[in-house]
């Protein structure tokens, strides 16, 4: 009798403990970062989206204290528009571009490279959120593709007139989806860069037609002229003209 | 007829008081003849009960047939029958069994003999001979294994390694005090309060704290009530802390030495200094004016501690303050401590555990190496015609190099933080039926600080200017919880076999509020009241947000032993965390352990006057860390900028792409461990072997950079590294007395070896950045923290020896040398002397670590002493940049005789150069790479009880301490113990960049007990 009692208040100690353990459970173990936005939970409006297109214009510059008008300084510095001056202190990565000493593991031309695909993947984000964003505002919607769309061509025309045919990534890909990418020709990659300024052009407005708060948005004249200069550069005089 | 009537009563008063007597005697010890104070008389069974005086006596009114328990802490407990004495006088046996001694395991306790894991206890006293702010700072070299190496400013934590390194994550090991995890700083604990510490060193003993065990655990318990009147503790230690002097140059070797730089490579010397031909008299000796010779360091305590059978209570009150070496700077805590059990009956009872606090610090500068290198010919203060009405633009720029004046910097300190904490833990125990026990208990560990800070506006020179002043404050709090639950059930089945099991719940949660705001310009610099956020008229700015990280936690244990011989300890932790994605939270923790009592078994029972304990122990676990952001696994926004239309205009883009299968680490370890007792317990040896390995370890590793990823090189948190640690501890003791001589020594010896097993793409992890290039590098199959660099071959005498190091075409392996720099050897013998002539040039972490204590008493004398070292390190001594006066800085005294000034004068030092074209001292070469082996006296303390008689029988014992007063080494530097920490991750070792070194301290200490 003593051991049935014994046994039955162990059991039941056991489950009490146990029944503690369950309670609200899952719930106690999400926590959210406080403070910042998450991408899970972002383009449900017009203004996240928009904020996201604002983010892949900053690309274009970019705005840290050495990235800044990185891309300008690194095509210039080999030219006779740019003089590395400064000699107090060490000139760091334009130094080997201004005497020609460079190679493809310069930092200056590394930097080149990163801060450019830094660049299509902010677009490439919004490419893939913003045509399932539950927006009402359509012309809008195909305004802010068509932005992101132009700016990724910009971003690669600048690669492959500097490097070549380059891999061309489309959406927001993982480590895993890129394994074993290869360059791409240059002529695919200007396909890809055509491709998108086409699509581009008939969404976008006149200069005339953007608020003046607007100023310095790409216009349909932009995407124009971008797409009749790509004509340009691959020689294709013909295309370009009708462009321009 | 006065007998008769005398015997009449008391034969009437046994009759009416059912035969009481009363009992009297004295009680004594083998080592307390005069009486031993405080020894508890209890009638078995009943309330009834007393403890004996301060001569040892002691009266009870007992039943004549009653049975006297007599019992004392560290005595044998005696039963005597009083069968109708009147007078029972007990002499009490000292108790040496340590094997009955118990020992605090992860939730619950364990006797020393059934132990199975490798557990290593130290006793709270043996923590309170030094004094220091930190009880961790005590704890090195008396358990093998732990190694423990301090910085010597105030408030500086210790690094606490346990066996070594298994991560690049965090070394620190988990404290939890009276079963609530605090976290990885005990700074704030009042080392009077601590009762024993047990270091969890293997995985089958941290297995139980799961996910954050992987590091080892370290079990604090304070001091609890006992039965008794209440006793009172008073102890008190004041003294002074001193500085080594670097001794460098004064102002006339330094103008020697600038000058011949130039000279040196056929320049005119740049001298700024208003006057040629400086006398040492005419300049300033720095160090001597920016590090103060003494510094005051203090440790009041006043504890006590009593109670009878119902309620148990101690309590204490406690405050430390440490100086810094300079005139700003200092770090005190006042803790306070309240601690009472309650017994509401036999099977209930209560308890709380309280401990508040206030720790106030101001930041100590970092100096030193200013102080060091400054311009000798430099005064202090500029021309007092230049003088301005802001006191911080009187003081003198540097004539001859870029350091900013340390006085005119310490001078503008002004940054401190106050801390107020409470550490709570309520408990309720229950207990049912006999051997089942349930306990919960929720601690709450509550700290709230601001960070108040004043940069005043000043302007020396357009290069040691700030030309706004701000004010800032920043606030954190702290609320962190904990709930555990036990289920305990003990029992014995047939006299032989018995169980133990153990089943718990723990729910934690870790909340961080925060909030920071700042303001500059405020009116006016020197105004005190004006130094608050809310003076400033400009820049506001201002940022906070949460943090919360939550814990839930299963587990179990099992320890079963059949006839205390052959024993078996299972146990599984399941824990599940915030800090991953849905689908990587839980992670399972197992442990095994078993043990063999050889020394119980038949055939060595003849020879148990020798080997009176003998145990063999083996164990095996998995241990987790989980030391990475909260956010780690989310991919969170951050605002951008452009500009339309002239206007500022924000966005949002990706600020980090996150991994969603980010997992915990898992370390795994193997232990194989022996506990001999010898001698009757005299001598004891405690020998182990161990085995880590971590697995899935967290780096950032790099992805192709066509992704795009925010981070630099597309780094994303990965689990794909492993280390290795593997190594062996012994422990021997040996304690004895020869009539009044009592002695104790402990010898303590350990060593691991770190390895990388495996890092990212198998690159290196490279750390410690010298002049373009990295220090200490970590290589994948190899071992943690060593130097990759080159190696040096004397110095270049004259121009023969220059062209004879060249290749066999005659080209010069060093085009750039001449005669007084150093010669680099061409390992690779290529001819070319480049990258490839690189090697592995020392490393940071130590062959051996060597602990050993002595404690020695004689009569009223005793004398404690620690000592420690560790062997086979090297330490990258960075300051010997102070032989080269590169940037004009100052120079070590004797400089100009130690340098290289002609053919023959020096192989060791180069010669002294303003460009250093063949990069003496800017390569990392063995040049920097000394040995950083030493043995450190940590303690030598003589102290004396004045004799209880002379007292009234109160206890007063007086000591003189030196900490660190001497140190055995070869090694250059201010510290070696200092210079081996190197940076904040292990994978920075062994760098000595200048911090604060172990100062040597000297204290008179009083322990008064009443």
């Amino acid at each position: 009798m003593k051991k049935n009692i014994k046994q039955t208040i162990i059991a039941l100690s056991i489950t009490a403990l146990l029944s503690v353990g369950n309670t609200g459970c899952s719930d106690f173990l999400d926590q959210p970062a406080l403070g910042k936005e998450s991408l899970d939970t972002y383009f449900q409006t017009e203004e996240e989206c928009l904020n996201q297109i604002n983010g892949c214009y900053e690309a274009i510059h970019w705005n840290g204290w050495w990235e800044i008008r990185k891309f300008i300084n690194t095509t210039s510095m080999c030219t006779d528009d740019m003089w590395m001056g400064n000699t107090a202190q060490d000139a760091g990565e334009y130094r080997d571009l201004a005497h020609y000493t460079g190679n493809a593991q310069t930092d200056a031309t590394q930097n080149f490279w990163q801060y450019r695909y830094k660049g299509i993947f902010r677009t490439n984000v919004c490419l893939e959120r913003i045509p399932e964003a539950p927006i009402t505002d359509e012309d809008l919607r195909k305004r802010m593709i068509a932005e992101a769309k132009f700016l990724r061509a910009y971003f690669y025309f600048d690669l492959v007139i500097n490097f070549g045919g380059v891999p061309v990534l489309h959406g927001f890909l993982q480590p895993s989806d890129v394994q074993g990418i290869k360059r791409s020709s240059v002529a695919e990659t200007y396909k890809v860069i055509e491709d998108d300024l086409v699509d581009a052009i008939p969404d976008l407005p006149l200069r005339s037609e953007y608020p003046d708060a607007d100023l310095g948005r790409i216009t349909k004249g932009a995407a124009q002229a971008l797409l009749g200069k790509v004509y340009l550069f691959q020689e294709k005089y013909n295309e370009a003209e009708t462009m321009l | 007829m006065k007998n008769i009537f005398i015997v009449l009563l008391t034969l009437l008063s046994f009759s009416l008081y059912a035969q009481e007597i009363t009992v009297t005697g004295k009680v004594t010890s083998t080592d307390d003849p005069e009486g031993v104070i405080g020894a508890s008389i209890l009638v078995p069974g009943t309330t009834n009960g007393t403890i004996t005086d301060l001569d040892g006596n002691y009266t009870l009114n007992v039943p004549s047939n009653a049975t006297l328990r007599f019992s004392m802490i560290g005595y044998k407990t005696q039963e005597i029958r009083v069968n109708g004495q009147t007078v029972i006088n007990v002499v009490l046996q000292e108790d040496i069994g340590m094997l009955d001694e118990v020992v605090v395991v992860g939730y619950g306790v364990v006797k020393k003999s059934d132990l199975t894991s490798s557990i290593s206890t130290v006793k709270g006293e043996e923590l309170q001979y030094m004094t220091s702010g930190n009880a961790m700072q005590s704890l090195q070299g008396k358990t093998p294994g732990v190694q423990v190496t301090s910085g010597g400013g105030p408030g500086d934590q210790p690094r606490v390694i346990i066996r070594g390194v298994t991560t690049v994550n965090g070394t620190n090991p988990l404290y939890v005090v009276d079963g609530m995890p605090v976290g990885e700083n005990i700074n704030f604990l009042n080392q009077n309060d601590i009762e024993s510490m047990e270091v969890l060193k293997d995985a089958s003993a941290a297995a139980i704290y799961g996910t954050r065990g992987s590091n080892g655990v370290i079990l604090i318990t304070t001091k609890k009530g006992k039965i008794g009147k209440p006793t009172f503790n008073v102890t008190t230690s004041v003294g002074f802390q001193t500085l080594r002097n670097p001794n460098m140059a004064g102002a006339a070797e330094y103008e020697q030495v600038f000058k011949a730089r130039y000279i040196n490579d056929g320049d005119t010397p740049r001298w700024n200094s208003p006057m040629e031909g400086y006398t040492d008299a005419d300049g300033t000796d720095w160090w001597k004016e920016t590090v103060n010779k003494t510094a005051l360091i203090q440790n009041y305590n006043i504890s006590f501690q009593g109670g009878d059978e119902k309620n148990v209570y101690s309590g204490s009150i406690g405050y430390y303050k440490q100086n810094s070496q300079y005139d700003y700077g200092f770090w005190d805590k006042l803790t306070a401590r309240f601690s009472s059990e309650y017994k509401f009956s036999n099977y209930v009872k209560a308890g709380i555990d309280m401990m508040p606090k206030l720790e106030r610090w101001k930041d100590t500068p970092n100096l030193l190496s200013d102080a060091m290198y400054m311009d000798p010919t430099t005064p202090i203060f500029r021309p007092e015609e230049e003088w301005t009405s802001n006191e911080y633009d009187n003081y003198q720029r540097s004539y001859n190099n870029e350091i900013w004046n340390p006085i005119a910097n310490l001078a503008r300190q002004n940054k401190g933080t106050d801390e107020y904490g409470l550490l709570m833990n309520p408990y309720i125990s229950i207990e049912p039926i006999s051997g089942l026990t349930i306990r919960s208990q929720f601690g709450v560990n509550a700290r709230f600080n601001h960070a108040d800070e004043f940069t005043p506006e000043f302007s020396m020179h357009a290069q040691e200017q700030s030309l706004v002043n701000k004010a800032y404050r920043k606030m954190n709090h702290y609320v962190d919880w904990n709930w555990t639950n036990t289920v305990n059930y003990m029992t014995t089945i047939n006299s032989k076999h018995n169980l133990n099991v153990m089943a718990g719940y723990t729910a934690e949660k870790f909340s961080y509020y925060w909030l920071e705001g700042s303001r500059t310009n405020i009116p006016s610099n020197n105004v005190e009241e004006l130094r608050y956020v809310s003076a400033g008229t400009d820049g506001r700015d201002a940022s906070g947000t949460n943090t919360y990280n939550t814990l839930i936690s299963y587990l179990g244990r099992v320890m079963y032993n059949y006839d205390n011989r052959y024993y078996v300890t299972a146990s599984v932790r399941v824990d599940g965390s915030s800090k991953f994605a849905e689908g990587n939270k839980y992670a399972t923790f197992p442990a095994v352990s078993a043990a063999w009592r050889i020394s119980e078994e038949a055939f060595m029972k003849e020879n148990q006057d020798v080997v009176n304990s003998l145990k063999l122990r083996l164990g095996w676990g998995r241990v987790g860390n989980q030391n990475i952001d909260s956010d780690a696994y989310l991919s969170l926004l951050t605002t951008t900028n452009y500009v339309f239309n002239g206007d500022r205009v924000t966005g949002t883009a990706l600020e980090g792409v996150a991994n969603p299968a980010l997992q915990w680490e898992t370390v795994e370890d193997y232990n194989i461990g022996l506990d001999m007792g010898f001698l009757n317990n005299r001598l004891n040896i405690t020998a182990d072997f161990f085995r880590k390995e971590s697995k899935d370890m967290l780096l950032k590793k790099q992805n192709l950079l066509i992704l795009g990823y925010p981070s630099w090189n597309g780094q994303l948190w990965t689990n794909v590294g492993s280390m290795t640690a593997t190594g062996w501890e012994v422990a021997i003791n040996w304690h004895d007395k020869a009539g009044d001589f009592t002695y104790d020594l402990g010898l303590n010896l350990s060593s691991v070896k770190n390895k990388a097993k495996r890092l990212v793409d198998g690159d290196a992890i490279k750390t410690q950045d010298f002049n373009s290039d990295q220090i200490v590098w970590n290589v994948e199959g190899g071992e943690i923290a060593r130097f990759w660099g080159y190696k040096t071959d004397g110095i270049f005498q004259n121009w023969t020896e220059v062209y004879a190091h060249s290749d066999e075409n005659g080209n010069l392996l060093q085009p750039n040398a001449q005669p007084g720099d150093i010669r680099f050897k061409d390992l690779n013998g290529d001819g070319v002397f480049d990258e490839n002539d690189k090697t592995w040039i020392g490393k940071a972490l130590p062959d051996l670590m060597v602990g050993f204590n002595v404690q020695l008493g004689y009569k009223n004398f005793d004398l404690v002493a620690n000592f420690y070292g560790t062997f086979g390190n090297d330490i990258y001594n960075k300051t010997k940049t102070g032989y080269s006066g590169e940037g004009g800085s100052n120079v070590y005294a004797g400089t100009l005789d130690k340098v290289w000034t002609g053919e023959g004068t020096s192989n060791d030092f180069p010669r002294l150069s303003v460009n250093d074209p063949n990069m003496n001292y800017k390569r990392v070469s063995d040049f920097f790479v000394e040995s950083g082996s030493y043995f450190r006296c940590k303690l030598l303390q003589v102290g004396y009880t004045i004799p209880r008689h002379l007292l009234n029988g109160y206890g007063l014992r007086v000591s003189l301490s030196a900490q660190n007063p001497f140190t055995i080494t070869k090694y250059s530097g201010m510290d070696p113990e200092r210079g081996s920490m190197g940076g904040d991750n292990i994978t920075e070792a062994g760098v000595d960049g200048i911090a604060y070194p172990n100062p040597r301290t000297f204290l008179l200490g009083l322990n008064f007990t009443f």
